[in-house]
């Protein structure tokens, strides 16, 4: 019973040290909008326009962002390495996207949500612990997003 | 004579090393550019260190790129980007040259040549043995497609060695002919050739040039497998390994 005890412990204990915890993200975005994940469910998405996965998910992105209902909110951070503010514009420009998108021109967004590669997506509860993450935007992502697209 | 030349040199020696004694130089470049553009290297001014940021790198490609380009020998990865950020570069390649802690020189570097404009010729499908391959008829061809990476391991493909590995024991037992078609993003088809050495399979590979399968088939993750019916109908799609008896 003892082992029982200890290894539901050490299962539980394992579950919670694994989730992540990140501290609140505010930042204004390139339509100079200021956004936080503080109490909001956030989907952020990590990218970069010479990233040729990134580029390719992104109208998975837009969908996402349009078919939130209001259940979560995205949030694009472009890195800023070798990116400029006005070819990042741009690019959104061309493709008509909506989401907001945080230029990340000192690096230290994508440093505090320790990403080291791009795409990186990251889903963080209202109180930053994070429910989901990813370099490529899985199945399992996609049922995250449905499943709090519909949520009441 | 001979030993007072000895003694202006080491002069020399030493007046350099004392010049040097609190400088460094920090080159950073981006290997996946390199391949590309490969950069102009200038005269050092200080002893130099070679950096690479720490973004969508890991020591496998790092390894692969100074085979490739032996004089960057000593190309080091910035763990974590720490010197990246110390020295706020954000833009590659670059330099910066740091004295007593303090940066009196920063500049970007040029590269050899500029991206090329040719326009891409469109490259037909077939397996990596010339044989024909039709996304119009592949239901007739093949069953089960596995779809991967040949940049496999790296980052962005979770556990594809094991995957790959299960795959081509699927291959092996399987009714039905299995495919495994490769990404063609940052590589060329030699890649798919080396995935096919490295992870000795033998069955059919293709290196899908134009992204063409990949997108026909929505395919968003990595390793992933697809399985159709006989009417080309998909029956499975997912990351673990279809159970195809």
């Amino acid at each position: 019973m003892k082992k029982i005890i200890f290894y539901s412990l050490f299962m539980l204990l394992s579950t919670m040290s694994a989730a992540k915890d990140y501290p609140v993200l505010t930042a204004n975005t390139l339509a100079n909008n200021t956004v936080t994940s503080q109490g909001k469910v956030t989907y952020l998405k990590f990218w970069a326009t010479w990233c040729s996965y990134c580029v390719e998910e992104m109208p998975l992105l837009e969908q996402s962002f349009q078919q939130a209902n209001n259940h979560y909110q995205v949030i694009a951070v472009n890195i800023g390495f070798n990116q400029s503010k006005k070819g990042v514009q741009a690019y959104l420009d061309k493709h008509d996207y909506q989401f907001p998108t945080v230029f990340d021109s000192s690096g230290k967004i994508t440093q505090q949500f320790q990403v080291l590669g791009t795409p990186q997506h990251i889903l963080i509860d209202e109180n930053g612990k994070e429910i989901y993450r990813s370099a490529l935007f899985t199945d399992e992502l996609q049922q995250h997003l449905i499943t709090l697209q519909g949520a009441n | 004579m001979s030993s007072i030349k000895a003694l202006l040199m080491f002069a020399a020696v030493c007046l350099s090393l004392f010049v040097h004694a609190n400088t460094q130089e920090y080159v950073f470049i981006n290997i996946w550019d390199e391949y590309v553009q490969p950069t102009t290297l200038p005269t050092p001014l200080a002893p130099r260190r070679l950096l690479q940021p720490d973004i969508n790198i890991d020591e496998a490609s790092l390894a692969q790129f100074k085979q490739a380009y032996p004089s960057y020998a000593e190309l080091a990865i910035d763990k974590q980007n720490q010197l990246m950020q110390r020295f706020a570069i954000r833009q590659t390649p670059a330099r910066v040259v740091v004295k007593d802690d303090k940066v009196i020189k920063r500049e970007l570097l040029t590269t050899n040549s500029a991206p090329s404009t040719e326009k891409e010729t469109q490259i037909p499908l077939q397996t990596l043995t010339g044989a024909s391959f039709s996304i119009a008829t592949i239901n007739s061809q093949y069953r089960v497609l596995f779809f991967s990476d040949s940049l496999c391991p790296f980052q962005h493909i979770p556990a594809c060695e094991m995957r790959i590995k299960q795959n081509n024991q699927l291959a092996d037992s399987s009714p039905y002919p299995v495919v495994t078609v490769i990404k063609p993003f940052y590589v060329e088809e030699q890649s798919a050739r080396d995935y096919q050495q490295r992870f000795e399979v033998k069955h059919d590979i293709v290196f899908d040039h134009h992204n063409e399968v990949f997108s026909q088939f929505e395919i968003r993750e990595l390793p992933y497998w697809v399985v159709q019916d006989k009417h080309g109908e998909v029956v499975y799609r997912g990351n673990q390994p279809p159970n195809i008896d």
